[in-house]
């Protein structure tokens, strides 16, 4: 019971703060709103288990990655008349329509789907030792990949940033 | 504006790895703190109300005004200070006195305590050595009528002051 | 011992109800003795006397501060962000006091066959948990900047967010190192993992750890040398210059509360938290149990010290408050005495040995903390303030690579076997 309230709180409140972000016409409301999503979405992962996952995702998401997109817009620090007009009415509408009709379909896709096919957890699942395990074992290459993207993603803000490589 | 070059002395390595230049300093400080804290007595400080700084013999307070020995005002009203007071701070009206060996005397003498600084020039300038500058630093007010000295408030006061 | 006494004592809500509530005795309620320490120590350092004149040693003078902070009109500038105003004050005291969740105050007790502990939720990722939550603080220092529509607010709230996330990643890798010595991410068995001989504490496992995370706490913290976020002689308050009455007090909570934070982590990480070196070569068996009427002895020692001190007459008038001050010292005192004399009396009592145990604990982690409290204060009032772009350098060229560095030698040490 207690856990279906706070999986129907986070969850209806990760939707709303999802809105949000796109609803907010002020940048850095969008940010904030993003903020408070990615926290509930990682209440949600604690409520899996997961909560090494839900630290992380706090750590790295809401704590280091927002604070630079936030950086960026408050040292933008656009204008009303900069952020553009408002969308146009039909533009909203078939947004609206295309928004609803991807909801419909996921919703139904999900919907059947119930728990009784999961086994349950043990008591490491979720643990660091565990998701260790599975990283620098059977999905080793995958990790090993996106380092390597990393890695290519600081070089390459090192060549941009840097006037003279040389 | 041209660029002064200031050529500091080189560090060397102690130096540039600064902890050990900060636990230098932070033991400096520490000395200080249990200095003050084991021999507050020491301490180079006055605690105000208690205790007072004493002033120099020739410091310049507020003014005072001497009496006679009827307790009249000394002040023959003669404005020498109020027209040598660089910022204007004196105001004196006179009337005439009956004593005819006086002749005039002030119906109000006023100082503005905000505006006067304390040059002493109206004591240098007073022929009758009627007003004095005392050692009394300590007239802080609510308002600023409050420190307009009125004649009552300059005159001498009876068992002398500091 | 009737049941519901055991079932209360042995309950796991109580021990996390009781260190939430050590938590707050050392946040909420010591922030007005934190920042009359801070001015008196202040001026300790600076040879005059501070604050010291309402109440025993000035100590209701802080109480006075903080009825003046809220009985202040509070102010919102023109143009500022409402919400975000009202927020960012907020999220930096909520941040600040939620890392506390983690900290474990004692070890493990028997208490009627059930091994209980004082700590509110014993996460597996505990210091993860703490990295994490703490990196939300940056949040409302830079909304705080960006949303009072104010230059200098900004620059600060600019600072803030730079230097935060610089030093976090340093702050980190630190962690991580001492993470290698320990082998564990828990930190009660971190404190576990430094029981024994002086040199299994964090700190002479990892010396170069410690330093990195030592500066990188201060930078965290946005103390001295490193409070480029509020310097006041270049950017007026920083971030906070356009708040006043209470929310100016959330901040500055705040901070105190990120201190305190910063201190037990550093006691817990490097420090050996609750233990006491050779506790168990010196007093036997049940060291912490047989310190405690050491402890309570001492205890009672420095009230009796510190009531001749304040009834003794000084250069200033003695007031009625001191008198209250001295009896209430003496009362504790004697309360003291009187729990050494019962611990003599029940020392067998198995259950009442055991809460003494943990309250010797509590005691020596409490002695820690309150040194690196001190630490904060002394070294604000001794270093000067970094130049930004030093700070940068420090922060990427100095500290990340030492991080780095740290980890590779610790992780060759630990396979090698020496730590």
């Amino acid at each position: 019971m207690g856990e279906a309230i706070l999986f129907w709180f986070f969850g209806g409140l990760t939707c709303v703060l999802a809105l949000l972000v796109i609803v907010m016409r002020n940048p850095v409301h969008s940010a904030m709103a993003l903020i408070g999503n990615l926290f509930c979405i990682a209440a949600l992962f604690a409520m899996l288990d997961a909560h090494f996952l839900a630290a992380i995702q706090v750590l790295v998401y809401a704590g280091a990655i927002l604070v630079l997109f936030l950086f960026v817009i408050m040292l933008l620090n656009l204008k009303d008349h900069e952020l553009g007009n408002a969308r146009q009415t039909a533009t909203k509408i078939a947004g609206a329509i295309l928004l609803c009709w991807v909801a419909f379909k996921l919703i139904f896709r999900v919907m059947p789907s119930t728990t009784a096919g999961f086994p349950a957890v043990g008591d490491d699942y979720g643990t660091v030792e565990t998701v260790g395990r599975f990283l620098f074992g059977p999905h080793l290459l995958p990790f090993e990949v996106a380092s390597i993207l990393l890695l290519a993603a600081i070089l390459g803000s090192v060549a941009i940033a840097k006037k003279k490589l040389w | 504006m041209a660029v002064k070059k200031i050529n500091r002395p080189p560090q060397n390595w102690w130096e540039r790895a600064y902890v050990f230049e900060i636990v230098r300093g932070m033991s400096i400080t520490m000395k200080h703190a249990l200095k003050s804290w084991f021999t507050p007595e020491h301490m180079p400080i006055y605690q105000y109300p208690e205790e007072r700084r004493p002033v120099a013999e020739r410091f310049r307070g507020r003014h005072r005004i001497r009496r006679r020995p009827d307790g009249s005002p000394t002040c023959v009203a003669c404005y020498c200070c109020q027209t040598v007071c660089p910022p204007n701070a004196i105001d004196i009206v006179a009337e005439e006195c009956d004593d005819p060996a006086i002749e005039k005397r002030p119906q109000s003498f006023r100082i503005n305590m905000i505006r006067c600084i304390y040059c002493g020039m109206c004591v240098e300038a007073c022929p009758k050595d009627a007003i004095y500058m005392s050692q009394d630093y300590e007239f802080a007010n609510q308002t600023r009528e409050q420190l307009h000295f009125e004649l009552e408030d300059l005159l001498d006061v009876e068992k002398g002051d500091r | 011992m009737p049941e519901w006494a055991q079932s209360i004592m042995t309950s796991s809500i109580t021990w996390a109800v009781l260190a939430g509530v050590m938590a707050y005795m050392l946040t909420l309620v010591g922030i007005p003795v934190y920042t009359w320490w801070e001015r008196r120590g202040a001026a300790l350092i600076q040879r005059r006397p501070g604050p010291n004149r309402r109440g025993p040693y000035g100590l209701v003078q802080a109480i006075a501060d903080a009825v003046k902070l809220a009985v202040k009109e509070d102010v919102v500038p023109a143009g500022a962000n409402k919400w975000m105003h009202a927020i960012a004050p907020m999220i930096v005291m909520t941040v600040a006091l939620t890392t506390f969740a983690v900290i474990p105050w004692s070890g493990d007790i028997e208490l009627f066959g059930k091994t209980v502990r004082l700590q509110v939720a014993d996460l597996n990722f505990g210091i993860i948990f703490i990295l994490a939550i703490s990196s939300m603080a940056v949040y409302g220092v830079t909304l705080a900047g960006w949303s009072s529509n104010n230059k200098y607010s900004m620059l600060g709230g600019l600072r803030a967010g730079a230097q935060m996330v610089s030093y976090e990643i340093a702050l980190g890798l630190a962690v991580v190192g001492m993470v290698l010595v320990y082998g564990t991410l828990k930190l009660n068995l971190m404190v576990a993992g430094q029981e024994g001989s002086l040199f299994q504490w964090g700190l002479f496992q990892a010396p170069l750890a410690f330093l990195i995370y030592m500066v990188a706490t201060y930078a965290e913290t946005n103390r001295v040398p490193f409070d480029l976020v509020e310097a006041d002689s270049e950017i007026v308050a920083g971030f906070h210059t356009e708040y006043s009455s209470l929310r100016f007090g959330l901040f500055y909570m705040g901070e105190y509360v990120h201190m305190a934070v910063s201190a037990v982590l550093t006691v817990i990480l490097f420090f050996g938290g609750y233990h006491v070196p050779w506790a168990h070569t010196l007093f036997g068996t049940t060291p912490y149990a047989t310190l405690f009427p050491w402890v309570m002895a001492a205890l009672a020692a420095l009230c009796l010290a510190l009531a001749w001190d304040t009834s003794r007459p000084k250069r200033r008038a003695l007031t009625q408050g001191n008198m209250i001050f001295a009896a209430i010292l003496v009362a504790v005192a004697g309360g003291a005495l009187l729990l050494a004399t019962l611990y003599g009396l029940f020392y067998d009592v198995a259950w009442f040995a055991a809460l003494c145990s943990m309250v010797t604990q509590v005691a020596v982690l409490v002695v820690k903390f309150l040194f690196f409290f001190w630490l904060f204060i002394w070294v604000r009032w001794t270093v000067p303030r970094f130049r930004y772009d030093q700070l940068m350098k420090l922060g990427w060229k100095v500290m990340l690579p030492l991080a780095l560095f740290n980890i590779g030698l610790t992780s060759v040490l630990v396979l090698a076997g020496w730590l």
